[in-house]
């Protein structure tokens, strides 16, 4: 079937040739029974040949074959220049600007100089342009050099020279604030940051600088080992420096850097200045507005979605966050809603407050019509509260399972209380303080129990109709 | 330097009739047509005298040793995706030819990129450049009965793919 297999020209060892002419009877005895695959077989090999023979035409084989032999003489440059050839011959070709004198000094030395220059730890940046300016110093120098047998001391000591001269220019314009010239020279800054605003960052660092001098011991060492070194230690061994106790690096880190703001906003430096700088060290610090943000959309969330519906992704979604911050402002997404909330409802219980007042304003009414009057305004901003009302029934029903809930809906009540028995104090003069909050309680009771009653069925709750009034004619007095 | 210099014409002789068959092989297995280059003229610089004078069966070893050059670049490929792209090119490649729609340009390659697996395809490679199951077999480490079965599924496949592709036009 095919030429190409006749002609191999290959093969193992002897003992293959057995195998080899067994595979080939299995190989032509299936080309012989599937006459069609056979015939399929045959046009794949005319069309690996095809391949095979275009290959042939595109490739540049003397091109390769050249390059080959050139590869067995060594490096394609006429051999008179090898390993042979002395330094003292070499130098005065470069300096005629041989390139093949250049070339094999580059050869030679460039590991050396690489070498050098890489103890320094300079960023790649720097680092090329060391081996470039000591080469060009060299160029310069080629026909000075007075011992060519020891041109690699001579080009180490230049290129340590360079790598000095770079060091020292950095620790004299830092790019962050440096505590001495070592750090200088292994931090230096992103080579992304502008010259102008590094001068400013400068100027904060070496603020900022001072000011974590005055933190206390354990704080001072966390918060240079976080932000400050270049070379990211493990927390344990953070701890163990410090002399805090493992677990503790949160908690201190946000005191430190909590009592670091502010020394820097008494200095009139803002958290927001600094926020670059200090998110430039990775460091947890957050800009401003996420904590607003937050309450926010969770509001938003509670009307929409109520206390038991919210999730943390809804929460993140609604405020354009992240998860993190919730944790980080409010430590978990409970206490953020029951914040939310406690906002809501302080608005709520304000304007109610406000509403009463102007029910209450009227001084020629009685007492009872004064209550009255104030329901039936309150009973008139059902329509509006629906949501809020709504939010907060559904939390009545947490409260049992989430104690700060509980709490803070129990304080809630309380002031609601006291606003109402002030209310009532001021209208009805005479009533001890003991009778006022009982009338309030009473108030708020029925209040929530109409509230109830509408949410559920707006169309058949009781409103404070004439009829219904003259019916429930003796209040609690 | 006389005996060196037959040994270069050898070599020379070698080199014509045989990188172009190398490279039809790589690509053939898979490999892209400027990788195959790189692989075959690697191989060859590295049977340059005195390495030839030791080899018995010079083709073999090198489309053995140019195979497992091309396993190692796409393994290097596979950790470093970005690596620096070839920017020289090898000599081999006459410079300004279009390359990359070599592939496109032969049916045969086409069928080959849709077969089942990539064993499939080198088996193919080794089977067209002349290489009986056996000694493909002790070439990738497998069992001579494996490379047979594979080396009928994937006549199966391409068959069955030429069918559907005529049924298909």
């Amino acid at each position: 079937v095919t030429e190409d297999q006749t002609q191999t020209p290959n093969a193992g060892g002897p003992q293959e040739v057995a195998h080899r002419d067994y595979a080939a009877l299995v190989d032509s005895l299936t080309g012989t029974l599937d006459l069609h695959g056979g015939l399929a077989e045959a046009v794949d090999v005319a069309g690996y040949t095809a391949m095979s023979n275009h290959i042939a035409h595109l490739l540049n084989l003397e091109a390769g074959l050249r390059s080959a032999l050139a590869a067995h003489h060594g490096t394609g440059q006429p051999r008179e220049l090898g390993a042979a050839t002395s330094i003292a011959e070499l130098l005065p070709r470069a300096g005629a600007g041989d390139p093949a004198a250049w070339d094999e000094i580059m050869r030679r030395y460039g590991s050396v100089m690489l070498a050098t220059v890489r103890s320094f730890s300079l960023q790649t940046a720097d680092a090329d342009d060391v081996v470039q300016n000591t080469w060009m110093r060299l160029a310069e120098n080629c026909h000075r050099i007075q011992r060519p047998e020891r041109l690699g001391e001579w080009l180490t000591t230049t290129a340590s020279r360079e790598c000095l001269r770079i060091i020292r220019h950095q620790a004299q314009h830092p790019p962050l604030a440096p505590h001495d010239t070592t750090e200088a020279a292994a931090g230096q800054g992103d080579s992304s940051v502008d010259p102008e605003q590094r001068v400013i960052d400068a100027d904060i660092a070496r603020t900022l600088e001072k000011l974590v001098e005055e933190l206390s011991p354990s704080r001072r060492t966390l918060v240079r080992e976080l932000f400050f070194s270049d070379t990211p230690r493990p927390y344990a061994e953070v701890t163990r420096a410090a002399g805090i106790p493992p677990g503790g690096i949160g908690p201190t880190r946000a005191r430190a850097l909590r009592q670091l703001r502010e020394r820097l906003a008494e200095r009139g430096l803002t958290a927001a200045t600094t926020a670059r700088k200090t998110s430039e060290s990775d460091s947890p610090s957050v800009p401003r507005g996420h904590r607003e943000a937050l309450l926010d959309g969770a509001r938003r969330c509670l009307l929409e979605r109520g206390y038991a519906g919210t999730t943390a992704r809804d929460l993140v979604a609604a405020s354009g966050t992240n998860l993190a911050s919730i944790g980080y402002h409010f430590g978990s997404k409970e206490a953020l809603l029951t914040e939310a909330m406690q906002q809501c409802f302080d608005e709520y219980n304000e304007q109610i407050a406000q509403i009463a007042q102007i029910a209450f304003a009227d001084p020629s009414a009685t007492p009872l019509q004064q209550v009255w009057a104030s329901w039936e305004t309150l009973v008139n901003t059902f329509d509006q509260y629906r949501p809020l009302m709504v939010v907060f029934v559904e939390a009545l029903a947490q409260a049992e399972r989430v104690p700060e809930l509980q709490a803070q809906l129990a304080e809630c009540y309380e002031r609601l209380r006291t606003t109402v028995a002030d209310m009532v104090h001021a209208s009805a003069d005479g009533l001890s303080d003991a009778s006022a909050r009982q009338v309030a309680s009473f108030l708020i009771a029925t209040y929530n129990g109409l509230h109830v009653q509408w949410l559920l069925d707006p169309e058949r709750a009781p409103t404070p109709t004439p009829a219904t009034r003259s019916d429930s004619a003796d209040t609690p007095h | 330097v006389g005996g060196q210099s037959a040994e270069l014409t050898e070599f020379s002789k070698f080199y014509v009739e045989n990188v172009p068959r190398l490279v039809a092989f790589l690509i053939c297995e898979g490999v892209s047509v400027s990788d195959a280059a790189d692989c075959v003229q690697e191989t060859l610089i590295d049977a340059l005298p005195p390495v030839w004078a030791t080899l018995e069966y010079p083709y073999a070893w090198c489309r053995r040793v140019a195979h497992w050059k091309a396993c190692d670049l796409a393994q290097q490929r596979r950790e470093a995706p970005f690596a620096d792209p070839d920017l020289a090119g090898s000599p081999l490649i006459t410079p300004g030819l279009d390359m990359e729609n070599f592939e496109a340009g032969h049916e045969f390659l086409r069928w080959l990129t849709r077969l089942g697996s990539d064993r499939q395809r080198q088996i193919l490679a080794w089977t067209y450049d002349g290489a009986t199951p056996t000694e493909i077999a002790a070439e990738l480490g497998m069992h001579p009965a494996t490379v047979r079965s594979t080396l009928r599924n994937a006549r199966a496949a391409l068959r069955k793919l030429r069918v559907e592709g005529g049924e298909q036009e």
